[in-house]
């Protein structure tokens, strides 16, 4: 089937170049999300990553990345709630955005990374408000695909730095105070 | 005990005992005269010795006084007269000798033999000196003594002539001595003093010598001298024959002093031989006599007791003879006679208090007449059975026939089973070849599905990685195709490069998956298979063996189907034989029915006392009727027992 995919994707790739753009598709706890191309770095195998004390329940860790330290997000977790289970097929894709004016690079822990998909724009659309079995904020739109729909996950909230950054205790002392 | 010997060895032992006391009368009487005889020969041999003794003593005594009387008179006629009784005595001694037995008595007689050798020699020995010393005295000392005598008065005369006085005086002198010496001589052979022959001698040899002496010395004339001389010579002569003499005397003393022993001692020999014989029959008398009287006592006693056991055993005899009997022979011999010629019709006297045979024989003629009674009534039986044992033996010969067409049929089947089993043998051996190459080969089988197995999941493994690489492969594209994103324009063509290689991973990883997917299946069927191989191992050894047994088996039934065949030949002589034997049963049965009838006349022999009380109806010949004549006979007796005085009873052995 993947093949058939794969095929289908070529043959769309031949089509149509204009009005569109590039996508990565990625699947974890066997749901397909992608994310913009551009947004993406590299994709990597799973490497040893350390473990850092006392820190988000949805930060995997931390990895070296070619002498730089970067901080792995377990997607599973963060989407879902449950920890991932690392397979053959598990990636860590590395993204990079702008966060208050620097560029931050970010490891994102998947089951298994798919294809790159070209989607017009009018196969896009917005998000629904409920549905999607993730929370709202962390979707950014919906596109279709085979007659099937992709969540394009807002990156921005997924990875939101601030939250990310708060660790267990104040967390807990935040949820408790009602924020 | 003694009443359960056989009668003969009752009666041997009655008669034994009475023979035994016999014996015992008559041995003791035997023994008794034997020893009657015995003491009274005993004592007659004493009696004849003492006798014997006594004639010995006496005649020793007669010899003794003979002995004396010569002594006395020196008589021929008494040596002559002692003989003749010595020799008597011999006699009588060399008989006793041979006569006594008893070696005390014996020894004394001995003694008293050898002490009458001694005896004899002594007078003989006297005998002799006695002649000597006469013959001394009267040829030389009369002759010398007178002669010396005559010479001195010769001399005294010549002396006295021619004046000579001294030598006158001297001669007598002399003369004196000489006849002193001369009559000393005598009175010593008179009386055989000593002092007699000493004053002899010393009037010889002193006085008369010392007297010579002077009368030599005072004669001159030669001639009377030599007269002297011739005197003197004598005196010596006289001399030495009065010595002699003395010796002759002494020698007779000597001898009669032995006699004088030997006497008494001879007599006490034979007193002691004679008070010994008397002790002897002092004892044996009274011992003799005692003997007698106990023999006369034995024998009167014991036979007493023979009498009364005689009497005793007579009596007891009889009764153990007329117990087992329990009357008369005579009475006996007259019953038997009569159940000998068949008649049971006897009647017996006091049946209650018959004992022993008599009591046999009223037992015997009571079961012989129920015994009768059953054989007619079996022998009826019998009759008819032989009829029905007849129709029987027809049925089984028939029946016999059928079965042995059945079994030739059997045979012919068992026949082609036989070949059929055999068949069946001869591919059970094939089969177990077959199937012990197929239990090999499955097992040479599994063993290449192991190594297939293995090879498999080699195959899986190296699969594995090829997808890894594939996948690799992916990611690097994914990598390329992003940076060519980022490149914008520029890398457009290299979007499209990276697309290819992207689908190329991406058909790579397919096909290993596939492939891989393949090589498990492949691995887990195999391992099915050889799973199955091994399983069907044991059960193709399983099979050999039981195709191994099955063949043991037919091997068993073929060996059974040979023992059903014999058996079934066997059984077909048995079929034959059955029908051949059923037709003889048949005749057999024919042969009984007639049987039955003389056995039934054979019966009639005896006369029954039940029925000499009935009228005695004829035996019908109705035995070898069938039952039905039988019924209907009974059925025509009842109807006739009314108007007649004919009962069931009459039918009763039917």
């Amino acid at each position: 089937m993947e093949q058939r995919e794969a095929e289908a994707t070529g043959v769309e790739e031949a089509k149509g170049s204009e009005g569109a753009g590039q996508y990565l598709t990625f699947r974890v706890l066997n749901n397909r999300y992608a994310i913009d191309i551009l947004d993406v770095k590299e994709i990597i195998e799973v490497t040893s990553m350390t473990r850092v004390p006392k820190a988000h329940a949805s930060v995997h860790g931390v990895m070296n990345l070619r002498g730089n330290v970067a901080p792995v997000v377990d997607l599973a977790h963060r989407l879902r709630g449950q920890t991932l289970r690392f397979g053959r097929r598990s990636v860590i894709l590395v993204v990079e955005f702008e966060w208050d004016g620097e560029r931050q690079t970010i490891g994102m822990l998947a089951d298994e990374v798919s294809e790159i998909v070209e989607i017009n724009d009018d196969h896009i659309q917005s998000a629904p408000e409920f549905g999607a079995g993730i929370r709202r904020e962390y979707i950014d739109r919906m596109a279709r695909v085979d007659d099937a729909f992709i969540v394009l996950l807002n990156l921005a909230r997924v990875l939101d730095i601030d939250e990310l950054s708060l660790n267990q205790e104040a967390k807990t002392e935040l949820e408790e105070a009602g924020v | 005990m003694f009443k359960n010997l056989k009668l003969s060895a009752q009666i041997g032992l009655g008669y034994a005992a009475v023979v035994v006391l016999l014996l015992i009368v008559s041995t003791t009487a035997y023994l008794g005269l034997t020893t009657s005889v015995d003491g009274f020969t005993q004592y007659r041999d004493s009696a004849r010795d003492a006798n014997q003794a006594g004639r010995v003593q006496a005649n020793m005594l007669m010899a003794q006084l003979l002995t004396k009387d010569y002594l006395v008179t020196q008589r021929e006629e008494d040596i002559q007269r002692f003989n003749d009784r010595f020799s008597a005595l011999r006699k009588l001694t060399d008989e006793s000798l041979e006569m006594i037995d008893e070696p005390e008595r014996l020894e004394k007689m001995q003694l008293v033999n050898s002490e009458l050798d001694n005896y004899e020699r002594a007078f003989e020995a006297a005998v002799s000196q006695i002649d000597r010393s006469s013959e001394i005295l009267n040829e030389e000392l009369a002759r010398i003594g007178t002669d010396m005598q005559v010479a001195m008065t010769d001399i005294i005369e010549a002396t006295n002539r021619a004046g000579n006085t001294g030598g006158t005086y001297l001669a007598g002198r002399a003369q004196e001595y000489l006849l002193l010496a001369r009559l000393y001589v005598m009175k010593y052979i008179d009386t055989g003093s000593e002092a007699d022959l000493a004053r002899a001698h010393d009037e010889i040899d002193n006085n008369l010598a010392d007297a010579v002496q002077q009368l030599n010395r005072a004669l001159n004339d030669s001639e009377l001298r030599a007269m002297l001389r011739t005197f003197t010579e004598n005196m010596e002569a006289y001399g030495r024959n009065l010595d002699e003499i003395s010796v002759a005397l002494h020698e007779r003393d000597t001898a009669v002093a032995e006699m004088t022993r030997i006497g008494p001692v001879i007599a006490d020999a034979t007193e002691d031989v004679k008070l010994s014989i008397i002790d002897e029959q002092n004892e044996l008398g009274p011992r003799v006599q005692a003997s007698n009287m106990t023999t006369m006592s034995v024998v009167f006693w014991v036979s007493l007791g023979s009498v009364i056991v005689a009497i005793f055993m007579s009596w007891f005899l009889v009764r153990i003879v007329k117990k087992p009997l329990g009357g008369e022979p005579r009475d006996m011999e007259r019953i038997a006679n009569r159940i000998a010629e068949g008649d049971l019709q006897v009647e017996f006297e006091n049946r209650e208090q018959a004992t022993g045979v008599y009591k046999a024989m009223i037992n015997m003629v009571e079961n012989l007449t129920s015994t009768i009674e059953q054989v007619r009534s079996g022998a009826d039986g019998l009759a008819s059975a032989s009829n029905e044992l007849n129709a029987s033996a027809q049925t089984i010969s028939q029946a016999a026939t059928e079965q042995a067409a059945s079994v030739e049929e059997t045979t012919s089947s068992v026949e082609q089973l036989h070949a059929s089993v055999q068949q069946n043998t001869e591919n059970a051996r094939v089969t177990d070849q077959m199937a012990t190459t197929a239990a090999s080969e499955a097992e040479k089988g599994g063993e290449a599905v192991k190594r297939t197995v293995a090879a498999m999941k080699e195959i899986a493994n190296k699969i594995g990685l090829i997808e890894d690489i594939a996948y690799k492969t992916n990611l690097l594209s994914l990598n390329a195709a992003i940076e060519a994103a980022r490149a914008g324009e520029h890398g457009k063509g290299f979007t499209v490069v990276a697309a290819e290689v992207r689908k190329l991973a991406e058909n790579s990883r397919v096909t290993a998956q596939e492939i891989n997917e393949l090589a498990t299946n492949s691995v887990s069927i195999a391992e099915e298979a050889g799973k199955l191989l091994e399983e069907m191992v044991p059960s193709i050894t399983k099979t050999a063996d039981l195709v191994q047994e099955i063949t043991a088996a037919s091997v068993e039934q073929a060996s059974g189907i040979d023992q059903i065949n014999g058996a079934m030949s066997q059984l077909d002589s048995v079929t034959q034989q059955n029908a051949s034997s059923s037709e003889e049963l048949a005749a057999t049965a024919e042969e009984l029915s007639s049987q039955a009838e003389a056995l039934q006349d054979a019966v009639a022999f005896f006369q029954l006392q039940s029925e000499s009380k009935k009228k005695r109806t004829k035996a019908v010949p109705a035995a070898k009727e069938r039952s039905g004549a039988y019924k209907a006979a009974e059925k025509k007796a009842s109807t006739r027992s009314d108007d007649d005085d004919y009962n069931d009873s009459d039918f009763k052995r039917y």
